[in-house]
């Protein structure tokens, strides 16, 4: 199968008041198309930052990112049309119904028939009954699936995922899980996922890149890294991982 | 290739906005109506005063395009300051929406928004002063054009220190225009400004404009052509400036993370 993503030597260092903090320093992974590619880390090991880079969001110290063939920085908005991505940390306009946000988004990437696509997404995620409701009135649930809809909203062939199922009780998270396993299937999108779940991971991921502190420590199948460590599961692997057992 | 979909979607964004809260539609009309009321009644006070035929209509006058001034430079920083409050600049710059394609999206907000303004407050003066803006004739046309030019140019340096040191100089969108009020002959004419400062309102081509205003209004002379040349070279150098920095400054603002975290 084709790569669809390629990330060689990615870097990002932050310098701030004299000092100097390497958020990603010299990742490399390539994601097969149609995969659902898993990043783990503790907070601060640069798993949002390499999906910010990914998405544009931040421009990067060093190193390459190719989309479909294509190197992201020089084609960076064409690239992204056929791009999304979804956070728990990042809001829509506040002051603007469910059903306008979503419409801007809609143009921006010129869905047609976008009337029919917001309806059948907001239908798909159970949210319908929030259409007219102002974004800022919903809790932090709500909200996340209104952002799930939103990346959805170009059918995209890459979509990110930043911890989608953060704030989302049991489940609907489940719920969330199997939408997104049914359209990763149905459409064959690509899917880049980072997850503190890793219940959710082992479900979901075809592959894992298990990041610490910056850098990648190593890129398998959730049962592969389970059997190389010796462990009961992947939350045991993750916990030896951020007490830093594994580092050299 | 600047795309005209990108560009309808920033700007309903925004219209929405200003017909979902109160203060947006506040800034529109509110604070240019008290001004007018403010100034107006003191500039029938002053020609009561004065010899000088039509005072009161070239301060009138000088309100209503200040007026237009401070609203082209501050809808193009609040703009994006929306976007900064709500946390939405995430999802925005996720988009395939490029910066200049903001950039011409917030310019033709700010002409909808400034239209709205200032004939809301011409038709107001006309009302309750019996000032007719448009009096002065096609020159108004040439002045108005100009200061929409100017107010973009400074819009998008304001933008750039917002992109450059973040939401902490977000009080620059509606008070850093303020510095030019005095020396911008607004209401007076450049002559009684202190030596330095004629130096700085020679480079401002807001003076040029102000000074020809006034002049228009009260003895009916049209600037000299080379007046309005030099109004034309000045804005043309300020845009250029301001675009450029407002570009530097989006660059800036992508590579510390500000739109992750615009704080």
């Amino acid at each position: 199968m084709e790569n669809i993503i390629e990330v060689k030597n990615l870097r990002k260092t932050y310098k701030s008041r004299g000092r100097t903090t390497e958020a990603v320093r010299g990742i490399s992974f390539s994601v097969k198309k149609g995969e659902i590619f898993g990043i783990l880390g503790v907070n601060g090991a640069g798993k949002s930052t390499t999906l910010n880079i990914m998405i544009g969001l931040l421009s990067p110290t060093a190193g390459s990112i190719k989309i479909m063939g294509e190197n992201f920085f020089h084609h960076e908005s064409e690239l992204k049309d056929k791009m999304n991505i979804a956070t728990a940390y990042a809001d829509l306009a506040n002051n603007l119904t469910v059903y306008r946000n979503l419409k801007i988004y809609a143009l921006m990437y010129n869905t047609p028939n976008h009337k029919k696509k917001i309806a059948d997404l907001l239908d798909l995620f159970g949210i319908s009954h929030l259409a007219h409701k102002w974004f800022g009135d919903l809790s932090a649930g709500e909200k996340t699936r209104v952002n799930l809809c939103k990346s959805l909203i170009n059918d995209p062939e890459i979509l990110l995922l930043d911890e989608p199922t953060a704030s989302l009780d049991p489940s609907i998270a489940a719920h969330v899980r199997s939408t997104i396993l049914d359209l990763q299937k149905s459409r064959k999108m690509t899917v880049v996922f980072t997850s503190h779940n890793m219940p959710e991971v082992e479900q979901m991921c075809n592959r894992v890149a298990l990041l610490h502190k910056g850098s990648i420590y190593r890129i398998d199948s959730p049962k592969n890294l389970v059997a190389h460590h010796d462990a009961p599961d992947l939350e045991e692997v993750f916990i030896r991982l951020a007490k830093g057992e594994f580092e050299e | 290739m600047i795309s005209r979909h990108r560009i309808k979607a920033y700007m309903l964004r925004h219209v929405y906005e200003m017909w979902a809260t109160f203060d947006r539609k506040f800034d529109i009309i509110f604070w240019p109506t008290i001004d007018l009321l403010i100034f107006g009644l003191l500039s029938i006070h002053v020609q009561k005063l004065s010899t000088q035929a039509n005072l009161s209509g070239a301060i009138i006058g000088g309100l209503i395009l200040w007026t237009l001034v401070y609203s082209v430079q501050r809808d193009i920083s609040v703009s994006l300051l929306e976007d900064a409050w709500s946390r939405n600049l995430y999802n925005l710059f996720s988009t395939p929406l490029k910066a200049g394609e903001m950039l011409i999206g917030v310019m033709l907000l700010s002409i909808g928004k400034a239209i709205i303004t200032v004939s809301f407050v011409t038709l107001l003066a006309w009302g309750l002063f019996g000032f007719k803006l448009f009096s002065v004739g096609p020159l108004i046309f040439f002045f108005i054009f100009n200061i929409f030019i100017f107010g973009w140019a400074f819009g998008c340096l304001t933008v750039s220190l917002i992109f450059r040191f973040g939401s902490k100089l977000q009080i620059f969108a509606w008070s850093l225009i303020a510095l030019l009020y005095p020396i911008s002959g607004v209401f007076y004419p450049l002559s009684i400004l202190p030596g330095p400062l004629v130096s700085i309102a020679k480079i401002l081509p807001l003076s040029y404009i102000f000074e020809g205003l006034r002049e228009a209004i009260i003895i009916g002379k049209i600037p000299p052509a080379s007046d309005l040349f030099i109004i034309m070279i000045l804005n043309s150098i300020y845009l250029m400036l301001g675009i450029w920095a407002f570009m530097a400054g989006f660059r800036n603002a992508k590579n510390r993370g500000w739109f992750i975290h615009p704080s």
